[in-house]
C-alpha cells in the first residue's frame, strides 16, 4: 500500500505507462540544448535568462506532476489489488463480465428508428 | 423620451413579475421538470415524501447537484442560441463583399458578443452542466462536496450574462449604453479607450462569470479528492472526472488572473490610471496577462470534451478506452504545459526573438499528449465493434474534426508560419475546428448519451443523425473555406472585404466567404432539428424500458451513472416510494455507496412494462 | 440558536454531509433560498458598480444611486451569506467533524486563486519596475515611501499571526481562556493594522498628493495595497466571526474548522504583506 518502497510503485508497467509525458519532456529538452548551441539572436542576460526558464520551469512542473501523480495512481492501483476490486472505470460493477472474445470487427448501424 | 423610456420600462417590469407569478402558480409546472410526470420513474417516487418545493420555486431554491447540471445546461442553450444568431448575422452580413445589412459598429459588436458569449457563457457553463449532473454520479458521492456553493456559483451566471449583453438591450433606446466592440480579446489601448459603458458592464459581467468559474472549479477539486465513494480510488477513477479535476485546476489560476486584468483595466477606465498605458505597463502587458489566462482557457474548455469523448466512445466500440493511462497522464501534461505557451498568440507583437523561440518549443511540445489522445481514441475503435449511434456519430466527428483543428494548430505555433497567418482567417478557422468542432460536437454527442438518464425518455434518433450529419457538414464547410480564405491572406474581424486586389484576389475571398456563409446556415438549421428534437421528445418521447438504453451490459461496459441510473428505476418501479427522495433524488437507505453497484434487487431481472424497444433490438 | 437541536439527522452520515436539516423554505430537506439570496446580493454589487460607471459616463442617472445599489446588495449578500453559513455547517456542527477535511482543503484552493489574483498586480509592477520606471513621485525620489508607519504596521501584522497561531494551539490543549484572550488580541491587531493602512492613505493623498493617478508607480501602490487592504479587511470580519463564535463556546479542540481555515487565510495574507512591503515599498527606492 502507501508504505510501498519506491523501486515497487515505479514496476515497469508504470514506468511504461510514464512514457507517454516523456515525449514532450524530449522535445523541449531538444529545444534546450538546441537554443543552448544555436543562438543566432546573441544573448543578454535578462532574456536569455527568461528563454531558457520558460522551458526550464514548464519542463519540471511537469516533471514533477508526473512524478506525483504516477505514485499516486500506482500506489492506488496496490491498494484496489488488495481489496480484490475491479481496476476498470466501470468497477464496483464486479459482476459485469468482460467480454470473453475478440470482439469482431463489424460496424453495425445500432441506432435505427423504433418500428411504430 | 427618457421619461416614457422609464414608464416603459417599468411596465416591462410588471409584466415579467406577473408571468413569473402566473407560471410559480401554475398546478402543473411540476410535469415539465425532468423525471416527472409520465416518466418511468416519475410518479411512484412522489409519494409522500416530496421533499423538493413544487413550482419554480424548486428551481431557486434547489441544492442538488442534478438540478443546477440541468440549469447550468438550460444556462449555456440559451447562450449558445444567442451567439449562433449574432454569428449568423455577422456571415449574412459577409455573403458578400460591402456593407449590405449593417455598419462596421454593429458588426463589431457582434463579434464581440459571439466570442465572449461562445467561449464564457456557452462553453464552460455546458461543461460544467455535465460535471455538475455526472461527476458526483461517476465517483459514488453523494453530491458536490459543498452543495450550496454550487448553487451561488450558479446564480452568479444569470446576472453576468445580463451585464455582459446589455449594451444590446441599451443601445436601441438610445441612452448612451452601447455593446462593446473590443472584440473577445480586450486589447488595451483600443478597449481602454472605447468611451462606451457597455465595455465597463461586459468588464464587470465578466469578472462575475470568471467568480462563478472560480467557485465551480474549487468545489470540483474538493468533491474529487474528498468525496469519492470508498470503492473508488486514484487508479480507478473516470477519465471524465480526470479532465475535470484537470480543467478545474487550470481555471483556479487562470480566471482569478484574468479577474485581476480585468479590474485593472475598469481602473484603466474609470480612474485614470496607467496599468496598461505607454507610460505604465504598456498594452503589451495586457496582452501577456490575457493571454496567460487566454491559453489554459482553450484547454479548459477542450480538456473535459476530450473527457467526455473518452468516456463515450468505449461504450460504442464495444472495448475499453486504449491505453487509458496514457490519456490521463496526458491530460496532465496538457494542464501543465499550457501554462507555458501563452505568447504564441503573441508571436508577431515584436516580443524578445528569444523568448518567442522558447514559446514555439513549449507549444510544439503540447501537440504530443494531444496528438497521443487522439490515437488512443483511433486504437479504441479499431477492431472495435461500433455501432454508430447519435452520440457516436458526434464522438468520431469531434476526432475528425480534431485532427484538422489540432495539425493547423501545429502549424501556427511555428514561427515563421505564424507571422504569415496571423489575424488572418486561418486563425479563426483553426480554432473553430476545435472549439465548434470538438466541443460543441462533444457536448452534443453527451446530451444523447446522457439523454435517457436526465429525461427517462430516448430522443428521435433520425432526428439526432441528422442534426449530425448536417453539423458536421456545416462545419468542415465553412471553417476549410475559412482556412483556405486565411491562406488567400484575409484579414480576421472585418465587416467588409472591398479591399485592394493586391492584398488577395477579390473573386475567389468572395466565393470562400459565401460558402462559408452557407455552411453556418447549415449548421444553424441543423441546431434547429436539435432543439425540436430535445424539447418534443422531452415531453413526448418513448420511455424507457429499462437502464440500460445503450446495451451496455452486454459488452460489459454499464458505468456508474448509468447503475446508478438503474437503481433508481428499480426503486421507482418497484413502488419503493419511500425510498426514493424527491424526484431523482438519492436513495436514502445507503445512499451515493449504491451508484457504484447493480443493485442485486431481484426484479433487475425483468418486470418492467414494455414501453420502447432498446436501441439495438431489431 | 438551534446548535443543540440539530442532532437527529446524522444517522446516515458517512462522511458525506447531506445539506442542513432546519433550513429555509422548511421542511425541504434538499432546498434552500439562501445560496440564491447570497448570489443576487453578490451579483448587486457589481450591478452596483455598473449604475456608477454609467452616472459618471452618462447623465442618465444620479451618482448616488450606484453606491446605494452597492450597499444595500452588502446587507442582501451578508443575509444570504450568515443563512448559507449557518445552516450549511453551523447547525450540524455537533454532529461530527465531517466537513473539517473538505474545508480545509477548499480553503487551500482558494488561496491558490488568491496567488493568481495577487499574481496579476506584482507582474504588473514588475513590468514597470524593469521597463516604465520614471517620472516617479516625489515620495518614492525621496525614499519616503518607506515610512516608519509601515514598518510599524508590518511588525503588528506579523505579530497579530503569532497571536492567532498560538491561540489555535491553546484551543488545541483546551485552555479557552487563553485561546479568547489571543484571539481578541489577533482581532485588535488586525484592526490597527487597518487603521495604519487608512492613516497612511490619508496622509499621502491628502499630504503628500499622491493618489492612484499618479503615473505608473501611484497604480501599483494603490492597487496593490487596496487589494490586499480588501482582503485584511475580510479577515478581520472572518476573525471577527470566529471571535464571537469562540464568546458561545463553539470550539474546542476537535472542532476547530473554521479556526485553523479563518487562520490559514490570515497567515496567507501576511505572507502577502511581508513580500508586498520587500518588492513595492522597499524595492521601489532600492536601486532607485
Ligand atoms: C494542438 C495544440 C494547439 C496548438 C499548437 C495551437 C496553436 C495556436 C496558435 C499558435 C495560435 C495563434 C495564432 C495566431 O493568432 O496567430 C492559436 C490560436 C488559437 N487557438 Fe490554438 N492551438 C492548439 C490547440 C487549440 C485548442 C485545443 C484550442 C481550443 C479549445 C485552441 C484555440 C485557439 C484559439 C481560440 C485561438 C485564437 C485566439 C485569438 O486570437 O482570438 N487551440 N492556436
Ligand atoms: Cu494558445
Amino acid at each position: 500500500m502507501a508504505s510501498d518502497s519506491e523501486g515497487k510503485t515505479f514496476d515497469r508497467e508504470t514506468l511504461l505507462d510514464l512514457v507517454v509525458n516523456a515525449i514532450p519532456l524530449g522535445i523541449i529538452l531538444f529545444f534546450i540544448l538546441a537554443f543552448a548551441l544555436i543562438n543566432p539572436f546573441g544573448s543578454n542576460p535578462v532574456n536569455t535568462a527568461i528563454q531558457f526558464s520558460i522551458m526550464a520551469v514548464t519542463g519540471a512542473a511537469l516533471l514533477v506532476l508526473t512524478y506525483v501523480s504516477g505514485k499516486a495512481i500506482s500506489e492506488a492501483e496496490d491498494e484496489l489489488e488488495e481489496k480484490g476490486l475491479e481496476l476498470s472505470e466501470e468497477a464496483g460493477a464486479g459482476e459485469v463480465a468482460e467480454p470473453e472474445s475478440e470482439p469482431t470487427p463489424e460496424t453495425t448501424d445500432g441506432d435505427d428508428e423504433p418500428a411504430a | 423620451m427618457v421619461g416614457e423610456q422609464l414608464a416603459l420600462t417599468a411596465l416591462m417590469g410588471v409584466f415579467l413579475v406577473a408571468v413569473a407569478g402566473f407560471l410559480a402558480r401554475m398546478e402543473d409546472w411540476r410535469s415539465y421538470t425532468p423525471l416527472a410526470g409520465g416518466s418511468a420513474i416519475g410518479d411512484a417516487g412522489y409519494g409522500g415524501h416530496a421533499e423538493k418545493p413544487a413550482g419554480i420555486v424548486r428551481w431557486f431554491t434547489t441544492v442538488d447537484h442534478k438540478d443546477i447540471g440541468i440549469l447550468y445546461g438550460i444556462y449555456a442553450l440559451i447562450a449558445f442560441f444567442w451567439g449562433g444568431a449574432a454569428v449568423l448575422l455577422m456571415r449574412a452580413e459577409l455573403a458578400a463583399p460591402g456593407f449590405d445589412i449593417m455598419q462596421a459598429q454593429f458588426y463589431n459588436s457582434l463579434l464581440t458578443s459571439h466570442g465572449i458569449t461562445m467561449l464564457f457563457l456557452f462553453g464552460t457553463p455546458i461543461i460544467a452542466a455535465f460535471s455538475n449532473y455526472f461527476i458526483p454520479l461517476l465517483i459514488g458521492a453523494d453530491d458536490m462536496a459543498f452543495p450550496r456553493i454550487n448553487a451561488i456559483a450558479f446564480w452568479l451566471l444569470p446576472p453576468g450574462a445580463i451585464l455582459i449583453w446589455a449594451g444590446f438591450f441599451t443601445a436601441p433606446l438610445g441612452l448612451g449604453i452601447d455593446p462593446a466592440q473590443t472584440s473577445w480579446t480586450m486589447y488595451t489601448p483600443l478597449s481602454a479607450e472605447q468611451a462606451n459603458p457597455g465595455v465597463d458592464l461586459m468588464l464587470l459581467g465578466l469578472h462575475l462569470t470568471g467568480v462563478s468559474a472560480t467557485m465551480g472549479a474549487i468545489n470540483f477539486i474538493a468533491t474529487i479528492f474528498t468525496e469519492r465513494g470508498d470503492e473508488v480510488n486514484w487508479a480507478n477513477l473516470d477519465i471524465f472526472s480526470w479532465t475535470i479535476l484537470t480543467q478545474s485546476a487550470l481555471i483556479l489560476f487562470a480566471f482569478p488572473l484574468l479577474g485581476s486584468a480585468l479590474i485593472m483595466l475598469l481602473l484603466d477606465r474609470n480612474f485614470s490610471t496607467a496599468f496598461f498605458a505607454v507610460e505604465g505597463g504598456s498594452p503589451i502587458l495586457w496582452q501577456h496577462l490575457f493571454w496567460f489566462f487566454g491559453h489554459p482557457e482553450v484547454y479548459i474548455l477542450v480538456l473535459p470534451p476530450m473527457g467526455l469523448v473518452s468516456w463515450i466512445l468505449p461504450k460504442f466500440s464495444g472495448r475499453k478506452l486504449f491505453g487509458f493511462k496514457f490519456v490521463v497522464y496526458s491530460t496532465l501534461a496538457i494542464g501543465v504545459l499550457s501554462f507555458g505557451v501563452w505568447a504564441h498568440h503573441m508571436f508577431s507583437t515584436g516580443i524578445d526573438p528569444r523568448i518567442r523561440a522558447s514559446f514555439m518549443a513549449v507549444s510544439l511540445a503540447i501537440a504530443i499528449p494531444s496528438a497521443v489522445k487522439t490515437f488512443n481514441w483511433i486504437t479504441t475503435m479499431w477492431n472495435g465493434n461500433l455501432r454508430l449511434t447519435a452520440p457516436m456519430l458526434f464522438c468520431i466527428g469531434f476526432i475528425s474534426n480534431f485532427v484538422i483543428g489540432g495539425i493547423t494548430g501545429v502549424f501556427l505555433a511555428a514561427i515563421p508560419v505564424d507571422l504569415v497567418l496571423h489575424d488572418t482567417y486561418y486563425v479563426v478557422g483553426h480554432f473553430h475546428y476545435i472549439v465548434m468542432g470538438m466541443i460543441a460536437f462533444a457536448g452534443m454527442g453527451a446530451l444523447y448519451y446522457w439523454f435517457p438518464i436526465v429525461t427517462g425518455r430516448m430522443y428521435q434518433r433520425r432526428l439526432a443523425k441528422m442534426h449530425f450529419w448536417l453539423s458536421m457538414i456545416g462545419t468542415n464547410i465553412t471553417f476549410f473555406a475559412m482556412l483556405v480564405l486565411g491562406y488567400l491572406g484575409m484579414p480576421r474581424r472585418y465587416a467588409t472585404y472591398q479591399f485592394d486586389g493586391a492584398i488577395a484576389p477579390l473573386a475567389q475571398v468572395t466565393t470562400l466567404h459565401q460558402i462559408a456563409t452557407v455552411g453556418a446556415f447549415i449548421i444553424g438549421f441543423a441546431q434547429l432539428i436539435w432543439a425540436w428534437n430535445m424539447v418534443q421528445s422531452w415531453y413526448e418521447g418513448p420511455e424507457l424500458d429499462d437502464a440500460d438504453p445503450w446495451n451496455l451490459k452486454d459488452d460489459g461496459m454499464f458505468g456508474r451513472e448509468f447503475q446508478w441510473f438503474e437503481t433508481q428505476k428499480l426503486a421507482a418501479d418497484g413502488g419503493e416510494s419511500e425510498e426514493v427522495r424527491a424526484d431523482g433524488g438519492e436513495v436514502e437507505t445507503d445512499g451515493g455507496e449504491a451508484t457504484g453497484r447493480v443493485s442485486s434487487d431481484p426484479r433487475s431481472d425483468g418486470g418492467y412494462r414494455k414501453a420502447v424497444r432498446r436501441v439495438d433490438d431489431e | 440558536m438551534a446548535i443543540e437541536e440539530a442532532d437527529d439527522h446524522s444517522g446516515e452520515d458517512h462522511g458525506h454531509h447531506l445539506p442542513a436539516v432546519e433550513d429555509w423554505p422548511k421542511g425541504f430537506g434538499e432546498a434552500s433560498w439562501w445560496p440564491f439570496i447570497t448570489a443576487i446580493g453578490a451579483a448587486g454589487f457589481y450591478i452596483g458598480a455598473s449604475l456608477y460607471v454609467i452616472a459618471t459616463q452618462t447623465d442618465l442617472l444620479g451618482i448616488a444611486v450606484g453606491p446605494a445599489v452597492f450597499v444595500a446588495s452588502a446587507f442582501l449578500f451578508l443575509a444570504g451569506l450568515y443563512g448559507w453559513v449557518y445552516h450549511a455547517f453551523v447547525a450540524a456542527y455537533w454532529e461530527g467533524d465531517g466537513h473539517g477535511r473538505g474545508l480545509r482543503f477548499a480553503m487551500v484552493l482558494f488561496l491558490g486563486s488568491e496567488v493568481a489574483t495577487f499574481g496579476a498586480g506584482f507582474i504588473y509592477y514588475f513590468f514597470v519596475r524593469t521597463g516604465a520606471w520614471e517620472n516617479l513621485p516625489e515620495l518614492v525620489e525621496s525614499g519616503n515611501v518607506l515610512s516608519s508607519l509601515v514598518i510599524v504596521n508590518t511588525i503588528i501584522l506579523v505579530i497579530s499571526s503569532v497571536t492567532l497561531h498560538y491561540a489555535h494551539i491553546a484551543l488545541h490543549k483546551n485552555d479557552r481562556q487563553k485561546f479568547i484572550r489571543l484571539l481578541a488580541a489577533t482581532l485588535l491587531l488586525g484592526v490597527v493594522f487597518i487603521g495604519g493602512q487608512a492613516l497612511e492613505y490619508y496622509e499621502f493623498i491628502v499630504h503628500e498628493g499622491f493618489t492612484i493617478t499618479e503615473g505608473a508607480y501611484g497604480s501599483a501602490f494603490y492597487g496593490l495595497t487596496g487589494l490586499h487592504g480588501l482582503h485584511v479587511s475580510l479577515g478581520a470580519v472572518l476573525l471577527g466571526v470566529v471571535f464571537v463564535r469562540a464568546l458561545y463556546g463553539q470550539y474546542d479542540a476537535e472542532h476547530d474548522t473554521s479556526v485553523s481555515t479563518v487562520s490559514m487565510y490570515w497567515h496567507f495574507v501576511d505572507a502577502v504583506w511581508i513580500f508586498l512591503v520587500v518588492v513595492l515599498y522597499a524595492g521601489a527606492i532600492v536601486l532607485g
